[in-house]
């Protein structure tokens, strides 16, 4: 941003003597790659976010992880607020979590549950986003210009079609194509095909921070802005992403209560 | 056959790479900035918008079925895939096991209860984006190649493996790429005891070491694995080559795997594994 303004500041003279290079040179972007909060198995696992899972429990250990990382999530005040004819839904599909929540039964998590990236790898034309845990998957994100599909003609996927642009040094992730099978987040939080989502990454220094921001006319009041999340890059520039063991589903019939988290 | 032959012949430099270029394709092999072939692109993968480019190697198992149709594909494909005479050859004491393993493929094989396919079962990757410093293999899985849309990260920067009693054994193991000439060769170790190398029976130990080869020339890719487990088998199984296509759309995106979900099981009548 600095660069863009001191250029304006200089004169036309100088930018136009900087323009022929410029046509071939590629644009200056933030770089976004690398392993960001990633856990890695020399244990470097670096945490910075503000917002985010790693939360201690009542005692100070991970006995009532779960159960009490359930309960401050549901404590928050940013929620989707759904249209009222929704809410009697929105109501039952919380109360029977355990049976609904697709990620329960080893589905996808989908956008934008799954949250930002562990890796991120920045190409000319593309972003991948490598994700590690709770499954191991990845985003390809065309960073090229192209328009989305006609939603009509997608078929609805978990992760949707996907498409960057870079609005200053802001990479801005527009999503639609989605099936109506995944969730938001627990609380029964559930969307229509006609979702949008639009996530946001700016890299300052070493910290990367992610929002994603979802449209859902059908079924929300209005634009249900996520919680940022902070992450930090990983300093071990040959640190790799642990392989996450598969999902497979053996606890539910032992549920004996309808507690979800 | 004979076409994997000889490219087998060439990847271990016993012939030059002339004899492989005058039987493929003509058009020059592009290069990345630092001269390495470019091997970024899509690799015969089903995409959302473009075509579906079929593969040049007759051992995968994108085969007619006996009557053309795709009602006996799945059928046909397991029995063209069981007469191929390459397999991997165990040591005499496992041959009950590979055996047993086989008869109750249904349930014993992990890549029929939604576990990934692992390396090397899971082949050639479907998409290669390649750096400076590292290559992803992303991968779609139909059903035969187990669960899920999974990637492999293989660094190029020079590093060791890791001991392998340091390593918790995984699907993909810890691979690690360098470059062969004009050959990318991952070397991979670190794996679980759980994957097979292919239906059959075919287990192998924690102490698995593979070993594949990619080579582009023109907009092929030769993608070539050896599995090295002596604990288990004879000698190392040489796997035949598998030949993919560059898809020319250079905007395609890769197709989203419906996620596994094991239903059939239970409903199956006979002990038929395909």
């Amino acid at each position: 941003m600095t660069h863009r303004i001191l250029c304006y500041s200089l004169g036309a003279c100088l930018c136009l003597a900087a323009s022929a290079f410029a046509q071939n040179a590629a644009p200056v972007h933030p770089n976004l790659s690398g392993v960001w909060n990633g856990a890695v198995p020399a244990r470097v696992y670096a945490s910075g976010e503000k917002v985010g899972l790693i939360l201690a429990a009542r005692d100070g250990t991970l006995v009532n992880f779960e159960r009490d990382n359930a309960l401050v999530r549901r404590m928050d005040p940013n929620k989707p607020i759904y249209r009222p004819e929704f809410w009697d839904k929105v109501q039952k599909l919380d109360q029977d979590g355990n049976e609904e929540d697709p990620s329960y039964s080893c589905m996808p998590l989908g956008v934008p549950r799954m949250g930002p990236p562990m890796k991120i790898v920045q190409t000319q034309d593309e972003l991948i986003f490598l994700y590690a845990g709770p499954q191991d998957t990845y985003r390809v994100i065309p960073v090229d210009g192209r328009k989305h599909t006609p939603l009509q003609d997608l078929d609805g996927t978990w992760r949707g079609e996907s498409i960057g642009h870079w609005e200053g040094d802001t990479m801005v992730i527009d999503t639609i194509g989605f099936n109506d099978t995944s969730w938001l987040d627990i609380g029964g939080y559930f969307h229509s095909e006609n979702m949008r989502v639009i996530e946001r990454l700016r890299r300052e220094g070493n910290t990367l921070t992610w929002q994603a921001t979802v449209e859902d006319p059908d079924v929300l009041v209005k634009p249900w802005v996520m919680n940022q999340r902070e992450l930090r890059l990983n300093p071990d520039s040959k640190a790799m992403l642990e392989e996450t063991l598969p999902c497979s589903e053996r606890d539910l019939s032992h549920l004996v209560t309808r507690e979800h988290h | 056959m004979l076409l994997g032959m000889t490219i087998l012949l060439a990847s271990s430099s016993l012939l030059t790479p002339v004899t492989l270029t005058a039987q493929k394709t003509t058009s020059a092999t592009p290069r990345t900035s630092d001269g390495h072939p470019d091997l970024n692109g899509l690799w015969n993968a089903t995409t959302v918008n473009g075509p579906h480019i079929p593969s040049e190697d007759p051992t995968v198992t994108n085969l007619p079925s006996r009557d053309g149709s795709l009602v006996n594909y799945e059928r046909d494909g397991a029995l063209i895939r069981r007469s191929d005479t390459n397999r991997p050859l165990y040591k005499p004491e496992f041959w009950e096991k590979v055996q047993q393993l086989d008869q109750n493929g249904n349930e014993a094989d992990p890549s029929y209860g939604c576990m990934p396919a692992g390396v090397p079962r899971m082949g050639p990757p479907d998409k290669i984006v390649q750096t400076a410093k590292e290559i992803l293999f992303l991968y779609v899985s139909p059903p035969a190649r187990g669960w899920g849309d999974l990637y492999r990260v293989i660094p190029m920067d020079g590093r060791a493996h890791t001991p392998l009693q340091d390593l918790d054994g995984t699907w993909k193991g810890e691979s690690i790429g360098r470059w062969d000439g004009d050959t990318l060769v991952v070397d991979t170790i670190g794996f679980n005891d759980i994957s097979w190398l292919d239906y059959g029976g075919y287990f192998h130990s924690e102490n698995m070491h593979v070993i594949e080869r990619v080579r582009r020339e023109g907009d092929t890719l030769t993608w070539q694995a050896t599995v090295e487990d002596p604990d288990v088998l004879l000698k190392p199984w040489v796997m035949n080559p598998r030949m993919q296509r560059l898809n020319p759309d250079a905007q395609a995106l890769l197709l989203e795997t419906l996620p596994c979900v094991e239903r059939d099981l239970s409903h199956l009548v006979t002990k038929e594994h395909h």
